[in-house]
């Protein structure tokens, strides 16, 4: 078993191809950097990060790729599922030895696809199911927790559609987040003082008026399901129970822990 | 926002939840001298209720006093529910909050008939305008234009709107006559040949400047009610083609009939909203859309309904087993496209694909071809023996609605027998 020892992203994972190609080896798996290899591993060879080599293999694979393939390989890469990388190569390696990108027959070429796919999904629910509390600072204020590393690719989605408020949204599984402030996004790290369970910050962190806002939108989302077509598995493939704790609408109670109006029942609005 | 606000929240989103349509698509547009909001061209689902319908835009009514009395509406003027009107700056902050906590894409507007169809209309566009110009705001606005509203109301709504509809509700006059007296499918189409107008005429003015404002990007769409009167899925279908040919709908709603008002002799009694046929026509109007389908190739004369047991393509196949056995690695796309389970984007692929090679059934599954339907109706190298011309049409059918509900037995051994002439 060939193992490459490599550094765990995605600049150390070009760099990877670089040495893959250079040796002739397509690895069986890769090992980050710090980490234990395999015990099956008989052949262990280090490939360095090297932003030189993983810059012209970048260049190289958009000269050879279509756009769709590049993306499917960089989504690949974000998804965080274990094998990711070894597919990557994998893929590569066919490509480069003359499999068509679009050879869906291809065990790799629909694997990368497939995990590609599973990542723009993620990422759409991201656009989808954030939700933004406004802080007493006047900042708009958002904890989400992705499946893949989806955060970077819908920052161009937010600061555009959000260009006029400041806002930051902090991922709570991989611990970083981005702040716009009306002029740039800056990358942070530092832990907002959040409900890791429901991504909701404390009642004297909001601006005035905030609850009662979200208590506007809990009662607009109730007043609109029609109870006559009542099918919550429906609702439940469209929107998949994880989120709920995160999602304004779905939560509970408010952190105070004395349940909402007086007419929203919470063991009907955990149905709605 | 103050409690009191809440209320008309509740209010007037209860009255205005038996509108279907809540896409927010058709559209893209960037967000304009930093100010707030844009479109997706694919339209966001920002929530899902109870229901399982999405949550994209505030869909919500202006007002909810009505000076019509139409059997089927929740609003109708005889009925006694609270009523609340909005404020023009109140509702257009609300969407604007909403908006920037990302809750939705836009706002849905629609309203009772106050004192008459340009008054409301009046009102409707001060909201529209309040958003666009005093909040500066880029999202996505659907305006449910009122039957019977001028034409200078019409144009300057597609100017501020993404996306306009009217309802037809009804969709033979003689029922809407019954059900709705004090309206005409003329007062419908009126107002939607003004629209298909506007956005005609808009295509043209900026071909020659670029500059011109769009209008009514989106295109306009509308609804049918399903059960609330007695047409057959045939007439309803040969509307919508009607309307997607002639009239350049982007979209048709069909929206299953939920009995409120169940004292009203002139409604049927139902139990429970259509949902299966409602399922079905949507299933259909995307053969229409999407598949080349024609209308009467999914309900015509002979068959006037759909079939409910089995969704309208795989009910068509079954009709015509001379069209098959389909040979994936040969046929072209549009042929491929007509095999039940075979979608658009599975088709697409086995036509990329199989310039490689042939495609064998294991590979067809990890494309994404549902092979327990699509076996019966291809060839693909394996299975010849058991297509739809050799078990014949009716045991195709039991077999696919067999194993839809899970029957077959894996333990009973069964062998393929060519169903007796």
């Amino acid at each position: 078993m060939i193992v490459f020892v490599y550094e765990q992203s995605f600049e150390g994972l070009l760099s990877a191809v670089f040495e893959a190609f250079r040796l002739r080896l397509t690895p069986d798996a890769l090992c980050p950097e710090g980490e234990r290899p395999p015990l099956l591993a008989t052949e262990i060879h280090r490939a360095p990060g090297d932003p030189e080599k993983s810059a012209r293999v970048w260049a190289g694979l958009e000269k050879k790729l279509s756009g769709l393939a590049l993306k499917q390989i960089l989504y690949a890469w974000l998804s965080e599922e274990p094998g990711a990388a070894e597919l990557v190569i994998r893929y590569l390696r066919a490509v480069y030895s003359g499999t068509a990108e679009t050879d869906f027959a291809h065990p790799d070429v629909m694997a990368l696809r497939r995990t590609a796919f599973k990542v723009s999904r993620e990422k759409e629910h991201l656009r989808q199911f954030l939700r933004f509390q406004k802080t007493r600072a006047g900042v708009y204020f958002a904890a989400v927790v992705p499946r893949c590393n989806v955060l970077p690719l819908v920052l161009g989605h937010f600061a555009d559609r959000f260009a006029d408020q400041q806002w930051i949204i902090y991922d709570l599984n991989r611990q970083y987040g981005y702040y716009y402030d009306l002029e740039s996004l800056r990358e942070t790290d530092r832990r907002p003082p959040v409900d890791p369970a429901s991504g909701r910050l404390a009642e004297e962190e909001l601006a005035g008026g905030e609850a009662l806002l979200q208590e506007a939108w809990r009662a607009y989302f109730k007043s609109v399901s029609i109870a006559q077509r009542a099918n919550p598995r429906l609702q439940r493939q469209f929107m998949p129970r994880r989120f709920w704790p995160y999602l304004t609408e779905t939560q509970l109670f408010p952190l105070t822990g004395a349940p909402y109006g007086n007419d929203l029942e919470p063991d009907r609005l955990a149905v709605n | 926002m103050t409690p009191e606000l809440v209320k008309k929240v509740r209010i007037l989103a209860e009255a205005a939840k038996y509108d279907v349509s809540c896409s927010s698509s058709g559209v893209s547009r960037a967000n304009k001298d930093r100010g707030l909001g844009n479109a997706a061209g694919w339209g966001i689902c920002h929530s899902f209720t109870a229901d399982g319908r999405c949550v994209s835009l505030l869909k919500i009514l202006l007002s909810n006093y009505c000076l019509y009395d139409c059997a089927y509406c929740v609003n109708r003027r005889s009925n006694d529910v609270p009523r609340a009107t909005f404020d023009s700056r109140e509702l257009a902050e609300l969407t604007v909050e909403f908006y920037r906590r990302n809750y939705i894409e836009g706002l849905f507007l629609s309203s009772g008939v106050l004192k008459n169809p340009d008054y409301t209309m009046e009102r409707m566009l001060a909201v529209l305008r309040e958003l666009r110009r005093g909040q500066r705001f880029g999202g996505y606005i659907h305006l449910k234009t009122i039957p019977g509203a001028g034409r200078e109301l019409v144009r300057q709504a597609g100017l501020l709107a993404d996306r306009l509809s009217v309802n037809i509700e009804i969709p033979t006059e003689r029922n809407l006559k019954m059900l709705a007296p004090e309206k005409d499918h003329q007062s419908v189409y009126r107002p939607m040949e003004l629209i298909r107008e506007g956005i005609a005429e808009n295509r043209e003015d900026r071909r020659k400047y670029r500059s011109t404002p769009r209008f009514a990007p989106a295109g306009q769409s509308t609804q049918v009610i399903i059960g609330a009167s007695g047409e057959r899925d045939h007439q309803i279908l040969g509307l919508s083609a009607e309307l997607y040919d002639s009239s350049g709908l982007a979209r048709v709603y069909y929206s299953g009939f939920v009995p409120v008002n169940d004292y009203d002799d002139r409604l049927p009694r139902i139990k429970a909203a259509p949902l299966v046929r409602e399922n079905r026509l949507y299933q259909a109007d995307w053969l229409l859309r999407f598949y080349e389908f024609r209308a009467e190739e999914i309900a015509g004369a002979d068959f006037p309904d759909l079939d409910l047991e089995m969704d309208p393509k795989l009910a068509w196949a079954i009709r015509h087993p001379e069209y098959f056995p389909v040979d994936v690695n040969r046929d072209d796309y549009r042929r491929i496209l007509r095999v039940p389970g075979i979608g658009l984007r599975s088709a697409k692929l086995i036509v990329m694909s199989r310039r490689r090679g042939r495609l064998r059934p294991e590979q067809l599954k990890k494309i994404g071809v549902i092979m327990k339907r699509a076996s019966f109706f291809i060839t693909c190298g394996a299975r010849e023996s058991s297509g739809i011309n050799e078990l014949g049409p009716g045991r195709v059918r039991s077999l696919v609605l067999d194993k839809k509900k899970g029957r077959n037995d894996p333990r009973q051994l069964w062998l393929p027998f060519p169903e007796p002439l």
